[in-house]
């Protein structure tokens, strides 16, 4: 019995140790596994897809997280440009944070390199970083009138010459924004984009924080939420299964299509990218870490129990 | 008098933005964008102030080769490189500043972000324990919602999931939604403490 | 052995910072990183103002970082004017890039440079220079060679001006020619620009690599803009309504804004075709097209009204304004093609394709809905709200909820507008023989119903009624979709007509406007709009002498308002105006500019619409909206919150009396004594983290308040106390706290301002320095007070490492579980905001704290009754609070 006193008083290091080794193995061997997609996820989906192929409709892309994020984040953000580029929806991106504008580029040249049509300023704008003191004034402004809101995008070009921003004027047509954040940044865009213009918003948020948005979920306030690295690989996977084969959305097919990430198949053989799939790697290793901590649980109880059955009281 | 004046400020001043709350009054509006432009004017100066601290803190420490002296000198000397940095080549893409926020302060973000995976980890094997019947609850309903978030939990049976969210949804934001409620009740009354000078702790000082 | 370890990292360190990647400067070749190819040409169908620079990008592997654009009227003085960036990594795929100079844009404001500075890189007699600057003397000659507009702010043009005499000959945009309103450049908002048609600009490009260094510039270029012909009109829809004996004609305006003065439409007989486009194609002045109709454009031209009634009933149209006398036989349409045209200020047209007429009668077109128009309620007086026709629901998808499929979740959405209040939705659900499968009735509208179905249905039939609407049906299909494998909704229709074929157009036009423009085209779903109204703040004038002895700018003193006696426009000249009339006049300006009139046009926008009257509500024309003075939504909250000021005067007045409440006891709050005396036992500091939100938010409040007990029990005890700060602001508000503290125990000599000190912004940087301080301090107890973030468990997990007692207290609901786990006790939520009161245990205090459990027991029992009532299909109770 004395591995169980000894499981009991377990030095945290082991614990770290084997934590890391379950994250760090399935990150470096990927295997296939099933990947669910839940409302709140395909809802995003649905709405960005119903703008596809119109010149009056466009998302617009808030950046509000930094680096130390970017693991959750960054996967969600290239899904849904890669979405945006597959399917012909004008896309905005936007950042008040002076540490995010580079990790706006990086999403947008991620997600670009696979599309050689896709063209600043006509398929995608980068409004690029905008100071803070102005996340008001161009939030409520976008309300009227985004060209001069925003005025010039990242480029330094001014936003009324550009081919994108034709039929695009306020949130009647920039229809979607979706806000990534590890905060709870997104209720700046719900009380104003939302109660004032009827601007639809999402959110894309880590892990920790979506419980958070599950209240705003319900009532609506929200209509979609990809949530952790888990919402980011439904996402992969609904782009895989529908946009790339410009299939429209159906719930049936995606309940019973699978996606290998590796290994070979009929329509997705290896031809995923691993930026494509990143999020879906990313989530075996969730999965490993999950079943290891549950186990250490469950042995940490079972511990508990022996060393109670001994009568060792404490 | 020294306390007189500032409560009076905090008082009319406090009363004017809770009416503002209820005034969508083109007065109202213009008069509260007006005052918080000034909000942007009083931050740089806490910054100067923060970095004042910060050199004294630290100054204090190397001149006085207290123990450890060796981290704040690195402190120091990031510091004023840093800044340093800044001023001289700027802060766009390509400068030395840009490349020490890429090559330095992302990744040490990201590695501090990610210590969390390891923290919680520890921290469920120490917390879940079946110690009573409420502890067990506990347990169980942490083990279905951590199965519920990865694949391997629809694997096992279709309900897991959907149980993790039930538990997700209605449980846990029921309760959410109790403490919610108490935080905005709480915030309202210390709010309202301040507003009428009960609460002046903030302004140094006790009762 | 620490020492070294300490000495490899410091080395390590410096390494770090030291070595960036250094690009070589002195082994570039400066010629190869010359742009080339520059060309400027003219762009296309616009006024004369606009030029497009073209130019060869350098290849990626010379890491450019942007290209800055100069432009000047000499070659030997181009100011920068703007910039492209490029990716580095990527670079620019495309063979050329491009660089629009047209239209209004940025000339000089505020940020411009404020004297004439050689831009970087430049040698002495270097030719490029930072932007315009706000030097008078430089940016002054300049004006004459631009169409500058300046934007004045109101409160500048009326009371900064100066007067000043100056005689220009032929200014139109003056109603006195020999005063001028003379304007420091700060008084100026922004100025913009706009190129001078047929004038010359030089221009030149610059790159700039990673390592932001300038290369010289590109060959300079020049180019001059010219006054091309419109754009050619893309279509039009002629249709003639036989009964009504009109002809209805609607067409595409321009995409873009130009300086288009005219739309207008032609009969052209049929046989006469190619003769007319030979006389188009040689640009003969006379050909055989009739003039029918000519519309007046408004600005932008793209707003203009795209449509037009002509009454042909006698066969005749005229319009004396438009010189337009001609006949027309109804009999006779089908030998004639119609087609329109834009033309210029410049008389310049273009004219479209033709096309022929298309016959029908009234019964297909549109009816217009009875609309609405009131001043919004509750806003800052910035929105007219337009509103008409009956709710619409429309079903949008549905999702099988079994293996079997016969469980079907339908969404569905509704639209409606304020003055139509939506009850009760009946759905009625049939199979494709008609027979009724279901009948719903939805109480509570939350966009989707249920329906059980029979195995293998691929079509189903939805029949919506809306309770308090009578003869109003809509009628939808789901139909099976084989490549969705799920059901679809088909076409919606309403009473037999679709639901969605007809848009609806909102047009409006002030005291000041000529003619009607377009607000907003709304989908046939929509049943209600806000038509935002700015306020105006400034004054748009065309400056275009300067005086730089005075370092003034002159514009015409001269401004339009409107003259509500004679029921005209007027222009007024300020120098002839005192005070009080300059304010009257404004006023009139103001309201004149912001009251509009609606009307409203129904179309499938091919031709088939019909136009509304002018709206009219008892002889009121004109809406002007006014600013509010309560917000209603928000009273319920006002109400709320007066009973609960109510609650903490009258307990707070009882506790004075000397009442003594209950107070449920809190371990956390109880255990800070022991704390603080464990931490004195030990010898060892006490670490006070008060949050990582800024001084606006409460939680940071209530921790400082928690921090003057502690600090205060810590100064008794003699305890040192380190208190680590993340943000500025709050920096010296906790010194001060920290001080009074140390004062009130009676101790100030042991205060050390230094204890209270700030770390970094940076909120893992932060979370790296507190790790910090508990291992090498080895602090005794820890305290977290206020709101935290992804930071809270690296925090508290360290501190339990260290066998420190930790107290945490925060209403970071998703912060608390670690809390929890980590530390020996926690406050949640609202006990954050109660720890002073319980510390502090005066009246004052626990009065307000008691209202606080009052006021839980009333939103606790309106929850109750909400659920109750709800649950009983009554609604009142939920609609009368609000939403958001």
């Amino acid at each position: 019995m004395k591995i169980f006193a000894k499981i009991q008083s377990l030095d945290r290091r082991y614990i770290y140790i084997i934590v890391a080794l379950s994250i760090i193995i399935p990150l470096l061997i990927p295997f296939n596994s099933r990947i669910d997609t839940t409302k709140p996820t395909e809802d995003v989906y649905q709405m960005i897809d119903s703008f596809a192929g119109k010149p009056n409709k466009a998302i617009l892309m808030n950046f509000s997280h930094n680096a130390s994020t970017l693991a959750e984040l960054f996967p969600m953000e290239v899904a849904v440009l890669r979405h945006c580029f597959e399917r012909d929806v004008k896309v905005f991106t936007l950042c008040f944070m002076p540490d995010t504008a580079p990790l706006v580029d990086y999403a947008i040249n991620t997600a670009k390199e696979d599309f050689p049509n896709i063209k600043a300023g006509v398929n995608y704008c980068n409004f690029g970083y905008k100071p803070y003191s102005l996340f008001l004034p161009i939030l409520l402004g976008m309300g009227e009138n985004i060209a001069e809101a925003v005025e010039i995008d990242s480029e330094g070009r001014k936003l009324e010459n550009l081919p994108i921003i034709e039929g695009i004027k306020n949130y009647d047509d920039l229809n979607l924004v979706i806000d990534f954040s590890a905060s709870s940044s997104v209720f700046s865009w719900v009380t104003y984009a939302r109660a004032k213009f009827g601007a639809n918003v999402a959110a894309g948020v880590t892990a920790v924080m979506a419980a958070d948005n599950y209240p705003y979920l319900q009532s609506g306030q929200l209509i979609g939420m990809l949530a952790g690295i888990k919402g980011a690989a439904e996402y992969e996977k609904l782009v895989d299964v529908f946009a790339t084969q410009q299939r429209e959305f159906s719930k049936e097919i995606i309940k019973e299509e699978i996606v290998p990430i590796t290994g070979d198949h009929p329509i997705y053989g290896d031809k995923i990218p691993y930026k494509f799939k990143k999020a879906r790697i990313g989530m075996n290793a969730q999965t490993v870490a999950h079943l290891m901590i549950i186990i250490f649980i469950l042995l940490g109880n079972i511990g508990y129990f022996a060393n109670r059955k001994k009568g060792g009281k404490k | 008098m020294k306390r007189q004046i500032p409560l009076m400020i905090v008082i009319i001043l406090g009363f004017l933005f809770v009416g503002h709350t209820f005034i969508p009054h083109k007065y109202s509006i213009d008069f509260y964008d007006w005052f918080i432009s000034w909000t942007k004017a009083i931050s740089p100066f806490a910054v100067a102030l923060g970095v004042m601290s910060l050199w004294m803190v630290h100054g204090t420490k190397v001149t006085r080769k207290a123990p450890n002296w060796q981290y704040s000198l690195v402190t120091l000397v990031a510091l004023v490189f840093t800044a340093f940095a800044g001023f001289m080549w700027g802060t766009n893409e390509g400068t030395p500043f840009m490349w020490l926020f890429k090559n330095v302060q992302l990744p040490m973000s990201a590695t501090m972000f990610s210590l969390l995976a390891f923290y919680i980890s520890s921290a469920a094997y120490k917390a879940f324990r079946a110690r009573s019947p409420e502890a067990t609850v506990l347990l169980v309903a942490g083990i279905i919602v951590m199965l519920g978030q990865v694949p391997i939990g629809a694997m096992i049976s279709k309900w897991i999931p959907e149980t993790a969210t039930w538990i997700l949804n209605v449980p846990n934001l029921a309760a959410k939604r109790g403490i919610m409620t108490g935080v905005g009740l709480g915030m309202t009354a210390v709010s309202l403490k301040i507003l009428l000078g009960i609460e002046r702790t903030y302004l140094g000082g006790g009762d | 052995m620490k020492f070294t370890f300490l000495k490899t990292g410091l080395i390590l360190f410096l390494l770090v910072f030291f070595l960036f990647p250094i690009t070589t400067h002195a082994a570039i070749d400066e010629a190869e990183f010359i742009v080339q190819d520059l060309s400027v040409e003219d762009v296309k169908y616009d006024d004369g103002t606009g030029l497009k620079l073209t130019w060869e990008p350098l290849p990626k592997e010379k890491r450019i970082i942007e290209y800055r654009i100069y432009r000047g009227v000499t070659t030997d003085t181009l100011f920068y004017i703007g910039r492209i960036d490029v990716n580095v990594k990527t670079g620019v795929s495309s063979a050329t890039m491009s660089y629009f100079d047209k239209d209004w844009n940025f000339f000089a404001d505020l940020t411009s440079p404020s004297k004439l500075k050689r831009e970087k890189g430049q040698s002495k007699d270097g030719v490029l220079f930072q932007g315009i600057p706000r030097d008078i003397n430089v940016l002054g000659p300049e004006l004459e060679n631009y169409t500058i507009l300046s934007i004045i702010p109101e409160k500048d043009f009326y009371y900064k001006k100066e007067k000043v005499e100056h005689i220009v000959e032929n200014d139109t945009t003056a109603a006195d020619t020999t005063n001028y309103s003379g304007l420091k450049l700060r008084n100026f908002s922004t100025l913009l620009k706009k190129l001078i048609p047929k004038k010359e600009y030089f221009y030149t490009v610059v790159a700039v690599n990673e390592a932001r260094r300038y290369f010289p510039q590109a060959k300079i270029v020049s180019g001059k803009a010219f006054n091309d012909a419109p754009e050619k009109p893309k279509k039009l829809y002629p249709v003639f309504v036989e009964d009504l004996k009109q002809l209805n004609f609607e067409w595409t305006n321009p995409q873009k804004s130009s300086d288009l003065a005219y739309f207008c439409i032609y009969k052209l007989r049929k046989k006469d075709l190619s003769k007319f486009q030979k006389a188009v194609e040689n640009g003969e002045d006379e050909n055989s097209a009739e003039l029918l109709f000519v519309k007046m454009t408004t600005v932008p031209n793209s707003d203009t009204e795209n449509y037009a009634i002509i009454d042909i009933a006698n066969g005749i149209i005229f319009d004396e304004d438009f010189g337009i006398d001609t006949k027309i036989n109804a009999n006779e349409l089908d030998d004639y093609y119609f087609l329109y045209s834009f033309v210029d200020y410049h008389n310049q047209e273009t004219y479209s394709d033709v096309f022929e007429v298309e016959h029908c009668n009234s019964d297909v077109l549109p009816i217009i809905p009875a609309f609405k128009v009131v001043d919004r309620i509750d806003d800052k007086g910035d929105y007219n709200t337009i509103f008409w026709g009956d709710p619409a629901v429309k079903l949008v998808g549905s999702t099988y909820q079994n293996q079997t499929k016969t469980k079907l979740l339908v969404a569905y959405e509704t639209y409606t507008n304020s003055s139509k209040k939506m009850k009760n939705i009946h759905f009625e659900v049939s199979d494709e023989n008609g027979e009724i499968i279901q009948t719903i009735n939805e109480f509570f509208i939350d966009n989707k119903i249920l329906v059980e179905i029979p195995e293998n249905l691929k079509k189903i039939n939805f029949k919506i009624i809306l309770e308090g609407y009578e003869n109003y049906e809509i009628q939808q299909q789901l139909v099976y979709n084989e490549t969705t494998k799920s059901l679809k909704p088909a076409t919606a229709f309403v009473n037999d007509g679709d639901l969605e074929k007809f848009s609806y157009a909102v047009y409006k036009k002030n005291y000041l406007d000529d003619e009607f423009e377009i607000t907003k085209k709304l989908s046939g779903l929509q049943r209600e709009y806000d038509d935002k109204i700015k306020y105006e703040k400034d004054h748009y004038k065309v400056p275009k002498i300067f005086d730089a002895d005075k370092k003034l700018i002159y514009v015409a003193p001269s401004f339009e308002t409107y003259d509500f006696e004679g029921d005209s426009s007027l222009v007024v000249n300020l120098f002839k105006l005192n005070k009080k009339e300059v304010k009257r006049y404004d006023k009139a300006r103001h309201f004149a500019k912001r009251s509009y009139q609606y009307k409203m046009v129904v179309t499938d926008g091919e031709g088939h619409f019909v136009e509304s009257l002018v709206y009219e509500n008892e002889g009121v024309k004109y809406f002007f909206p006014k600013p509010n003075w309560v917000k209603r939504t928000m009273l319920p909250a006002l109400i709320a919150g007066l009973i609960f000021g109510l609650l903490v005067f009258m307990l707070i007045l009882k506790a004075k009396t000397g009442h003594d409440f209950y107070v449920r006891p809190i371990a956390g709050i109880e255990e800070i004594d022991n704390a603080i005396g464990r931490a004195t036992e030990m010898g060892k500091p006490i670490l006070f983290v008060p949050g990582f939100t800024g001084i606006s938010d409460v939680a940071t409040l209530a921790s400082l308040a928690i921090l003057g007990r502690v600090a205060k029990k810590a100064a008794e005890y003699d305890t040192k106390i380190l208190v680590p700060i993340g943000v500025p602001l709050v920096l010296p508000i906790a010194q001060e706290v920290v001080k009074e503290a140390h004062y009130e125990a009676g101790r100030p000599d042991t205060y050390d301002k230094n204890s209270v000190f700030f770390i970094t912004t940076s909120q893992f940087a932060y979370v790296a320095g507190i790790n910090g301080i508990m291992i090498r301090e080895k602090v005794a107890t820890n305290f977290f007070m206020g709101m935290f973030f992804a930071e809270a468990l690296i925090m508290a997990e360290t501190g339990a490492a260290t066998g420190a007692i930790q107290i945490a207290g925060t209403d970071a609901i998703t912060q608390l579980p670690f809390f929890i786990t980590t530390c020996d006790y926690t406050l949640i939520g609202e006990e954050l905001y109660a720890a002073s009161a319980y510390l502090a245990r005066n009246p004052l205090q626990m009065g307000t704290l008691k209202a606080v459990d009052y006021f839980k027991l009333i939103i606790i029992i309106s929850v109750v009754a909400g659920t109750l009532l709800s649950t009983l299909h009554l609604t009142f109770f939920i609609n009368a609070l609000p939403e958001k």
